[in-house]
């Protein structure tokens, strides 16, 4: 790559495979609960500060996140406040992004909405829970913005040629949520079976909205 | 900036942190799936009720903490273990608890368990 | 005031600070426009080092084009990619330093 001045920029290891490593889970465990009784027996914490976070852990799923995402199908201006302002209109329906400010990227026709976070692992956490394991993974962190479309495919969803794709590197303050389009035969339901539909890939670009979700784009065709 | 012959270089990346993997060649994305374990949740639910009980450590500086322990180890180990490492690391930094405090305790317990521990591989048997 | 708008041209520079930094290698040197300002947040590489104190800094989302980012990027020439970048990180594109 060149520099403004045209200079090259050499970068020494960009060659450097990422290692996926996964050890010392029972040693790491076992740091955990010896680190959780000395803060306590210091009075740093007590036992049930740990138990209220471990709550606000475990109560976000991504049924919270399909309720958004059914509610803005069905509800023109509920859309347009969505995508002008993610975590106040998260807020109307009683969900608080705690973490960062919540920014939801729209699916159309010609555009479709990757998210990952290359540094670490930002998601949206306090809405849709954890994310999942291959979205934490180094080899999704390091190739998703690279090879995106490569990426997706692994993944079992194509992005036909001609439609835009567009990834989010979620490195700072804002928290990405992506609303995916309504599957074409969805237009009959209400907003709770339409959010049976949203699946928490689809909410990270990583599959469609639908029962076939994992199926490439060409099915959605419009009906009649 | 170093000069081969008539071009000039600039040798970029020397500062580039190893858990910036942003294009990096990497393998296949495993679209496995693994339940969010206790001791997962209580690593996590510690560090925050730190940060809201006292400010003790905030996400960046464990950030920092995993992006300082050297490539060796971050190479090692997945998201939560590395995060877990962090901790320890940065507790230790702030007078919190001392490593080696944390290490005695964790002999304590795998004894207890009848178990024992091995610092340099991580593991315990 | 934030210094730039919604589709201001600008270059991502290479601070070159060691420490905790929240701009990947990939983007800086890079070109791109900025798609929304999103308000002026705490600084992370302060608050990697509990520095609760200092000024708060404009945070922008900025648009590149995949094709800008990677010589042999191998999708498609539409493709882009939006990040995050605190003004510190930013000049005006077409300006020499």
């Amino acid at each position: 790559m060149n520099d403004r001045k045209g200079r090259f920029v050499s970068h020494p290891d960009d060659d450097a495979t990422v290692i996926e490593g996964h050890a010392g889970a029972d040693y790491y465990a076992l740091m955990t609960e010896a680190t959780r009784q000395l803060l306590i027996e210091r009075g740093l914490l007590i036992q049930s500060d740990i138990d209220a976070v471990i709550a606000s852990l475990e109560a976000p799923r991504p049924e919270w996140g399909a309720m958004i995402v059914a509610r803005a199908w069905r509800d023109d201006a509920y859309r347009a406040r969505l995508l002008a302002d993610g975590s106040g209109a998260a807020a109307e329906m009683g969900f608080r992004i705690k973490e960062a400010q919540l920014v939801v990227v729209e699916n159309s026709p010609t555009l479709h909405n990757l998210v990952v976070c290359t540094l670490c692992s930002c998601y949206p956490r306090s809405l849709l829970g954890q994310p999942p394991w291959w979205y934490i993974s180094k080899s999704y962190r390091a190739r998703a913005v690279r090879e995106p479309r490569r990426v997706l495919a692994e993944l079992g969803l194509v992005i036909p040629p001609e439609v835009e794709l567009r990834v989010h590197d979620s490195n700072a303050d804002m928290r990405y949520l992506v609303l995916p389009m309504a599957p074409a035969d969805s237009g009959t339901l209400d907003e709770a079976a339409l959010a049976k539909l949203v699946t928490r890939d689809a909410m990270i670009g990583a599959s469609l909205a639908g029962k076939d979700a994992t199926m490439p784009f060409g099915r959605s065709k419009p009906h009649g | 900036m170093i000069v081969f012959g008539k071009q000039e270089v600039m040798v970029s990346g020397l500062l580039r942190g190893y858990h910036d993997v942003g294009g990096r060649p990497a393998g296949p994305v495993e679209k496995t799936t693994h339940p969010f374990q206790p001791w997962q949740k209580t690593g996590e639910a510690m560090r925050v009720a730190l940060e809201l009980k006292s400010r003790l450590v905030s996400l960046d500086e464990l950030r920092r903490g995993f992006e300082s322990f050297g490539a060796e180890l971050y190479s090692s180990l997945g998201f939560y273990e590395r995060r877990a490492e962090a901790l320890t690391v940065l507790l230790d930094e702030k007078g919190v608890l001392r490593r080696d405090e944390i290490v005695a305790r964790m002999r304590e317990i795998a004894a207890g368990r009848g178990q024992s521990v091995d610092f340099a591989t991580r593991t315990v048997r | 005031m934030p210094r730039f708008s919604a589709g201001a041209r600008v270059y991502i520079v290479d601070l070159g600070k060691t420490g905790h930094v929240r701009i990947p290698w990939y983007v800086r040197y890079k070109e791109g426009e900025i798609e929304r300002y999103c308000g002026a947040y705490a600084n992370p590489e302060d608050l990697a080092y509990a520095r609760h104190d200092r000024p708060k800094v404009d945070l922008y989302r900025v648009r590149l084009r995949q094709t800008d980012l990677w010589p042999d990027y191998d999708g498609e020439k539409r493709d882009t990619l939006d990040i995050e970048v605190y003004d510190h990180w930013l000049e005006p594109a077409g300006d020499e330093p």
